[in-house]
């Protein structure tokens, strides 16, 4: 019995897993608009009232695939590895950003629903709280910890991770916004560096101390 | 000499009311949806005579982003050029960034250029030529003025020595992480009220490492 639910459920999962991958190759490939979600179907091998049942609509699809590069994305930035210096945590973090975008294409994503803004509103709405505004509040809290434990100095972190992401995006994803071709730069560590060192001279209790000596 | 005057006026009313339309149309259809047609009706010529001045839907396109980028692209250049933004010793840098930032915030929000930006975006995949001379003509343009203001007060001695291309696109981002990016997926969303606090925090965090 317990047996026969298990497999039931994988068969589920893995059915939930083959429409997702489907809907991004065919959002990215037609736009959200011009999806049809008999071909998003048919490529996921599974039939339209199997993915009904998995997603209520176009919308729901839509809002699952974002989130399901969004989650890799803040995963990234929620566990920062243990490193020496405060520095070293935070490129090491910058760095892991870089990189879940760069393999999850998430600016292809953002193409597409910066483009159905005015057809679609509720679509980038929803897009923009899921990802970018979660991942800001998700980045705040992990600032608020570093203040709490007397790294960073008491500062307005909702705003500071607005700064933090703009600066990585700004360098590396943005540009790939108006070119297709754009590839992230092979040797990104000296821009991650200085960015990080811009932050901590701002908000490091440090660097404060040191300066003040 | 006159005719020839009165012709070049007509002409030149004509190319305004096809960029005009032009620009409503798109906006409100996107650039795939928008019919060249239906352009000229709106702006109140014939078919011919709209791709006498326009041979393309997609020249016309790349005339109304340059129309809008025009006038902002001129005014911020204007503004970066040092008989404005006088750089000497007694410069106030805090109060002169904020005055550049506050003046690309509003050009960006007062002249619908989010709602284009937005349009160039998604025919990346479809045009990407337009894509690319956008990124040249606004966004590189725009940087390479503010690079020029930090190298300059580098030399002035009132900036410590840093890459300044790297520095204006920290400053350049988190000022549109901040305004720009969430206008882009909401059309609703305008200039909040404290961004001034925002834009001075931007420089204070600047100026903390790069000021002396």
């Amino acid at each position: 019995m317990q047996g026969l639910e298990k497999y039931r459920r994988t068969i589920v999962d893995n059915k939930r897993a083959a429409i997702l991958k489907a809907a991004r190759r065919i959002f990215l490939k037609c736009g959200y608009t011009r999806a049809g979600m008999t071909e998003i179907a048919g490529d996921a091998d599974v039939s339209t009232a199997t993915l009904y049942k998995h997603f209520g609509s176009k919308e729901e699809l839509f809002a699952a695939v974002v989130t399901e590069a969004a989650r890799f994305h803040r995963q990234e930035f929620a566990t920062p590895p243990q490193y020496a210096t405060l520095a070293e945590k935070f490129a090491a973090s910058m760095r892991l950003v870089l990189l879940s975008y760069a393999q999850s294409d998430l600016h292809v994503l953002m193409r597409v629903v910066i483009a159905e803004v005015p057809f679609a509103p509720d679509v980038a709405r929803s897009m923009y709280a899921n990802m970018i505004d979660r991942w800001h509040k998700g980045v705040a809290l992990l600032l608020d910890r570093l203040i709490e434990e007397g790294e960073l100095r008491p500062h307005d972190t909702q705003l500071s991770s607005k700064f933090l992401a703009g600066m990585v995006k700004e360098s590396f994803i943005w540009p790939g916004l108006f070119n297709a071709n754009y590839a992230v730069p092979q040797n990104p560590e000296a821009t991650i560096r200085e960015m990080v060192e811009l932050f901590l001279t701002r908000y490091a209790v440090e660097r404060q101390v040191a300066a003040s000596a | 000499m006159g005719l020839e005057h009165y012709r070049r006026t007509i002409s030149e009313s004509k190319r305004v009311s096809i960029l005009k339309a032009g620009r409503e149309n798109f906006l409100r259809n996107g650039y795939s949806r928008a019919a060249v047609a239906e352009i000229a009706r709106e702006a109140d010529v014939s078919t011919a005579t709209l791709y006498k001045h326009f041979s393309s839907k997609e020249e016309l396109f790349a005339a109304v982003i340059r129309e809008a980028y025009g006038d902002l692209g001129g005014e911020f250049n204007h503004a970066t050029e040092a008989d404005t933004f006088k750089v000497d010793a007694s410069t106030d840098l805090r109060k002169m960034f904020h005055g550049m930032v506050h003046q690309y915030l509003t050009a960006q929000f007062d002249h619908g250029a989010n709602a284009l930006l937005r349009i160039v975006i998604a025919e990346v995949p479809t045009t990407p030529k337009i894509a690319l001379d956008t990124y040249e003509f606004i966004i590189m343009r725009r940087a390479a003025g503010l690079k020029k203001v930090f190298d300059e007060l580098i030399v002035q001695k009132r900036m410590k020595p840093h890459d300044t291309e790297m520095g204006v696109n920290f400053i350049a981002g988190m000022i549109k992480e901040v305004f720009i990016w969430p206008a882009l997926f909401d059309a609703k969303v305008g200039l909040p009220a404290n961004a001034d606090d925002v834009i001075y925090e931007a420089i204070d965090m600047y100026l903390a490492r790069y000021g002396v």
